[in-house]
């Protein structure tokens, strides 16, 4: 077992990391910019390192700074939470050169789910349902001819793309040639490549996926699936599991496929298989997240099981301590993305918070790195705090998340905490009937959804 | 101010504090072996805590001098009223207070004093130095970075020991330059 971990990370995921390795009684090493010389990850690691200034470049993306940070003192593992250079293959290859264990996955999975296109197609070459759509395209023509096979509408993506850039939505033949072209000036400006496909294009979208975990010794468990249909421009603002739309049956039946796809591949440490469903319930592969993913507390509550434990254990060569493919899911968990922003408008909104109280009673946890008269500051995302809670069903929860949002106070900035409340009182919500757009009946501009 | 006591609370004249005051409280601390203190006075509220060394790292190069008894990492939150960043507010402090430059490393890495261990250093307390001078190596990921003075002047204080680690932003040297800045 690993004597010191190194976390490369900062906030709320930096300080979760921490609390696994102070249990496992794991020495632990916090870096931090100067804009985070006051952090909570900072005060509760056993040491800490200062490792450059407020800019990201310049700090958590600086490979060099890290790893001289985890020689100086000792460290013999490094966990990158997530973003930064948590899906950074090289990132990873240098840590193994430097004889430092990356609590992650191999290089080689990073690198195959980090081009989206090739990861589509090998998940489908080993069994998993994916969107009918094409490999890169070449010409004007070639993707008319494609368009047409798939059934209008399409979505133009880009093969190195994500975050919504580098996309169209394209719902005739006449749109088709200027929308490509747009779509591969983008993708060339954002990603440094014009490689773009084409793919069935789903109107009203739900998102699920599925958390699995892999060891070294071959083995690879799922552990139930998440709803992330409740997304601002791609971003995530609650989550929950189970899904209301997805019974025993088709969990096994897919899960099952993702596991014998990710065996396959020799996946190892945490993932999440993300899938798009349709008005039918059809699931179909969207990517792979090669991480531990912010909503983790979700499949924890359901599940009783510490996936970042479970990610130690599994990097230090344990096996995991699963029966068989899966486990029982017990109760249903939802989680509230609680952000730095106005609640309307939508704008961020950085800043120092004066007052500060954090819900409790059952059923009820919160993961952050806020405390009263700390400063958020302008440099790194706005999430402020994950309020989770569990109820023996989703009703339960709903109330339970509800008399948490009611009782979480956060003075001196604007929060989403508003938002979150109007999305628990809405009647689609509460009934399980939504998709991808249903935030846009909250937005600044009044849209349907 | 070499030489003033740490008077005790009641006797503490009504000023800030000077980073003198900082550094003699964090001296007699140490030598009393305190591991934690706080204190509040004048609008700034002071937390030392003394931490365990960082112990010596396994990958350092042959041959380097790393003392057994490495200085521990003493983390200072100083948290004045208005909540700037201390480390920045106190090295500001000294250098307007005494027209000194702090050479401060860019990198985080260990520090050697000279350039191979049986080597003199490159400066000692006292030495006239020049802009672009070498005054140290910060090694790190087994690259020797040479770290250049910023200031031409005398060296009047050196903050690490040879084979100490450093991080971004700690200090080395203190110069005083020989034309006003």
């Amino acid at each position: 077992m690993f004597r010191k971990i190194l976390i490369a990370n900062r906030g709320e995921i930096a300080l979760r990391v921490i609390c696994a390795c102070k249990e496992l009684g794991i020495r632990t090493v916090a870096v931090y910019s100067e804009a985070d010389r006051y952090s909570l990850h900072v005060r509760f690691a056993d040491e800490a390192v200062c490792i450059g200034p407020a800019r990201s470049s310049e700090s958590y993306l600086n490979v060099a700074a890290i790893i001289s940070a985890a020689e100086i003192t000792g460290a013999d593992a490094i966990h990158p939470g997530y973003g930064f250079l948590a899906e950074n293959p090289k990132f990873a290859e240098v840590c193994e050169t430097c004889r430092l264990t990356f609590i992650g996955p191999l290089p080689e999975s990073i690198r195959l789910m980090g081009d989206k296109n090739a990861a589509r197609k090998r998940m489908a070459e080993l069994g998993l349902p994916v969107l009918p759509g094409t490999e890169v395209i070449g010409t004007e023509a070639e993707a008319l001819k494609a368009a047409d096979q798939i059934g209008y509408p399409v979505m133009v993506k880009a093969s190195a793309g994500g975050g919504g850039r580098g996309m169209r939505i394209v719902r005739s033949p006449d749109e088709l040639p200027s929308l490509l072209q747009t779509a591969q000036n983008e993708a060339e400006a954002s990603f440094g490549s014009s490689d773009v496909y084409l793919e069935k294009y789903i109107a009203s979208p739900r998102h699920i996926e599925f958390q699995v975990l892999g060891d070294s010794h071959g083995k690879v468990v799922y552990l139930g699936e998440r709803e992330c249909t409740i997304q601002r421009r791609h971003q995530k603002v609650l989550e929950e599991s189970p899904s209301t739309q997805v019974g025993a049956e088709l969990r096994r039946e897919v899960g099952g496929k993702v596991i014998r796809a990710l065996k396959a591949i020799g996946y190892r440490n945490a993932g999440t298989v993300e899938f798009l469903m349709d008005e039918n319930r059809k699931l179909y592969f969207l990517e792979m997240n090669t991480r531990i993913q912010v909503e983790h507390p979700v499949t924890e509550m359901v599940t009783g099981f510490d996936l970042v434990k479970l990610q130690i254990l599994v990097a230090a060569g344990e096996a995991l301590p699963i029966e068989g493919e899966t486990i029982g899911l017990r109760g249903h968990a939802i989680e509230c993305r609680i952000c730095a922003e106005d609640a309307v408008s939508f704008k961020p909104s950085a800043g120092k918070i004066t007052g500060f109280h954090v819900p409790g009673g059952t059923g009820v946890r919160v993961d952050t790195a806020a405390y009263a008269e700390s400063i958020i500051p302008p440099y790194y995302d706005s999430l402020i705090a994950k309020l989770i809670v569990h109820g023996k069903d989703r009703a339960e929860a709903i109330a339970r998340m509800n008399r948490a949002l009611e009782m979480f106070i956060i003075e001196g900035i604007s929060t989403s905490i508003p938002l979150h409340e109007k999305i628990l009182a809405d009647p689609d919500f509460r009934a399980g009937k939504f998709s991808t757009q249903f935030l846009n009946r909250f937005s600044p501009n009044g849209t349907g959804g | 101010m070499a030489g003033k006591k740490i008077s005790r609370s009641s006797e503490v004249p009504e000023r800030s504090w000077e980073l003198e005051d900082i550094q003699q409280l964090i001296d007699l601390l140490i030598e009393r072996e305190v591991a934690e203190f706080e204190m509040e006075k004048d609008g700034m509220r002071i937390r030392i805590l003394r931490r365990e060394s960082a112990g010596t790292a396994p990958s350092a190069p042959a041959g380097s001098a790393h003392s057994s008894s490495a200085p521990s990492n003493n983390h200072l939150h100083a948290m004045p009223a208005d909540s700037e960043a201390p480390a920045a507010h106190a090295a500001a402090h000294e250098e307007a207070a005494e027209n000194v430059h702090i050479m401060k490393s860019p990198i985080v890495g260990t520090f050697f004093a000279s350039p191979a261990p049986d080597a003199p250093s490159f400066v000692s307390l006292g030495d006239m130095v020049d802009v672009g001078q070498v005054l140290c190596i910060v090694e790190a990921m087994k690259l020797m970075n040479e770290i250049e003075s910023e200031a031409a002047g005398e060296v009047v204080r050196i903050h690490v020991e040879n084979g100490q680690p450093v991080e971004y932003g700690q200090s080395l040297f203190t110069i005083k330059p020989s034309k006003p800045k």
